[in-house]
């Protein structure tokens, strides 16, 4: 009976205290990623990007995961009207749930950094890695972007380094359709 | 009374856990809370001292409930040897608490070695898993209970603790040591806990190493067994370099009062006081090496294992060579996807009676 009491005394005191604390596995804002990412551009300009359905199909298909996303938001840092680097957000499915992470480009379509956002899953975090994620620095659409070719897996988080991969990929894809006349290197907006 | 404190430990992880519950009020990036997954291999063994045999191993069926982004269900349900044994392979809740803190419980996979909570056979590349990881690690082995996981440095570190139900040491045998000892949480006997733990350390990708650790009581209440105290300590590192992978595991397991459960034990058999085992594995991904782009792969492996159930015997008892084994596995595994494989591999086994012989195994793996 005492055991009880006491045990059942320590499971309140405990259930309180962590009340406060309790929070998202958020290892980046939004608003913090896009800063990171973009340099401290001065200007951002916010271009969406809206895929048919037949375009999340066919990118599915061609991705070998499900497209979560049907609208996208490139965020294109400006410096006197040029624009001189892009980032997109993109969510993929890693073991069960979504990974949450931000792309930056530069305007000819290579990666320039990525960052894990939100992980929402107890097993696979560790692709936030910097190691990992630094794989993907200067790659573009013409490299494989394949784990075990190109790009080496975290050990202990395979499906989701796979996912990560992917969704780098859909980026670029993405920056593709949407800024392939600007693909060519220095190309200025008008 | 001396029980005493590993309940309360255990109360507390619980009681840890259970504050993960407060935050429902977060969005999702999907509206879907369910997710499944799962995964199945058949085994086509042709060994040649005894008769062949097809066997769907297992097919698993595994799912998934997000009830908040903090709390988590992740279940799978093994239906082994074509549904003959039914199982829950794991089941268990995870609670977000803080990085780098979670809190889980229910029915865990026993974070011992690199491949008991990886197992999918699309991670490794014989057909059958690698047969220290059986006959010392008893691969699956899940049991009941609560602790805590998490990643610190970036992910760079890794840790799982947990208490749990503690093994049963009347069904401990001489070929397989503690494996008929899980009592897989049906109505199991919970008189002895028991505590186990692994590290990770990945300083750069190409390397990770581990250390795993095991300790507790498989007696419960039965004095004829006396204490049975199970303790199990294992190392294992993973290098990895453009293609080339080099694993190698090493393991111990001690087991208390091996003469009184030798005596005493459901099996008959003497029970070795000391098990270890280990394996080297070396493999190459040949085609995403040789023709980069190529989405289907070849993974040419070779692995030396080297195991002995009865390496310590208690005082008064003989150890038996036929337990003392080597095995040299060659193959290949081929993935056409990387989540479907086609894998073949030729064993040749050696026991320590002077005995030898060799196995062809055939095998399909695929994860969904």
């Amino acid at each position: 009976m005492q055991r009880i009491a006491i045990n059942s005394v320590l499971v309140l005191a405990l259930f309180l205290s962590a009340d406060a604390v309790a929070q998202k596995r958020v290892f980046l804002s939004k608003e913090k990623a896009i800063e990171r990412v973009l340099k401290k551009a001065a200007t951002i300009r916010e271009r969406p990007i809206t895929i048919s359905e037949e375009e999340a199909k066919a990118l599915a298909e061609a991705f070998g995961m499900p497209i979560l996303d049907s609208r996208y938001v490139f965020y294109e840092a400006m410096e006197e009207d040029v624009v001189v680097r892009r980032a997109v957000i993109i969510n993929v499915i890693g073991q069960y749930q979504p990974i949450t992470f931000i792309v930056g480009m530069l305007p000819d379509g290579t990666v320039e950094r990525v960052d894990i956002m939100v992980y929402r899953e107890t097993r696979g975090s560790e692709v936030r890695r910097r190691a990992f994620l630094k794989q993907f620095e200067e790659k573009s659409l013409q490299d494989p972007l394949r784990v075990h070719d190109d790009i080496m897996n975290v050990t202990g988080a395979t499906i989701s380094s796979r996912s990560v991969s992917n969704g780098v990929k859909l980026a670029l894809r993405l920056h593709q359709r949407l800024f392939a006349e600007a693909s060519k290197p220095h190309q200025t907006n008008p | 009374m001396k029980r005493l404190p590993i309940h309360m430990v255990t109360v507390l992880l619980l009681g840890l856990a259970l504050t993960g519950a407060v935050d429902t009020s977060a969005q999702h990036a999907t509206n879907d809370r369910w997710s499944f997954s799962g995964y199945g291999e058949m085994h086509y063994n042709i060994p040649s001292n005894d008769t062949a045999e097809l066997d769907f191993h297992r097919l698993v069926f595994g799912f998934g409930y997000q009830f908040n982004d903090n709390i988590s269900l992740h279940a799978e349900l093994d239906f082994e040897h074509a549904f003959t044994e039914p199982e829950v392979e794991f089941a268990y809740l995870d609670f977000f608490y803080k990085e780098p803190l979670s809190f889980r419980a229910g029915m865990m996979l026993m974070p011992v070695g690199p491949l008991n909570e990886f197992h999918e056979p699309t991670l490794f590349y014989s057909v059958e898993r690698p047969h220290v990881q059986k006959y010392v690690i008893p691969t699956t082995w899940q049991e009941p209970g609560a602790g805590v996981v998490g990643t610190l440095a970036d992910g760079t570190f890794g840790y799982r603790a947990y208490v749990v139900g503690g093994l049963d040491a009347s069904a401990f045998r001489a070929s397989d040591g503690i494996r008929k000892g899980r009592q897989k949480a049906a109505e199991a006997k919970a008189e002895d806990l028991a505590v186990v733990g692994r590290v990770e350390y990945s300083p750069v990708l190409n390397l990770t190493a581990g250390a795993s650790g095991y300790f507790g009581g498989a007696s419960h209440g039965d004095d004829a067994l006396g204490d049975a105290t199970v303790g199990m300590v294992e190392a294992d590192a993973l290098v990895k370099y453009r293609g080339f992978e080099l694993r190698g595991v090493g393991v111990m397991v001690f087991i208390g009062d091996a003469d009184s459960i030798s005596t005493n034990n459901s099996t008959g058999s003497t029970v070795g006081e000391q098990i270890m085992g280990g394996y080297a594995e070396a493999a190459f991904r040949v085609l995403s090496q040789l023709r980069s782009g190529s989405q289907r792969d070849v993974v040419l492996f070779a692995r030396f294992e080297k195991f002995d159930t009865h390496h310590e015997v208690a005082e008064g008892f003989v150890a038996a060579p036929e337990f003392d084994r080597e095995i040299i596995t060659v193959g290949a595994a081929f993935f056409p996807i990387p989540d479907v494989a086609l894998k073949t591999d030729f064993e040749f086994w050696e026991t320590g009676d002077g005995s030898s012989w060799e196995q062809i195994n055939l095998g399909l793996g695929f994860t969904y």
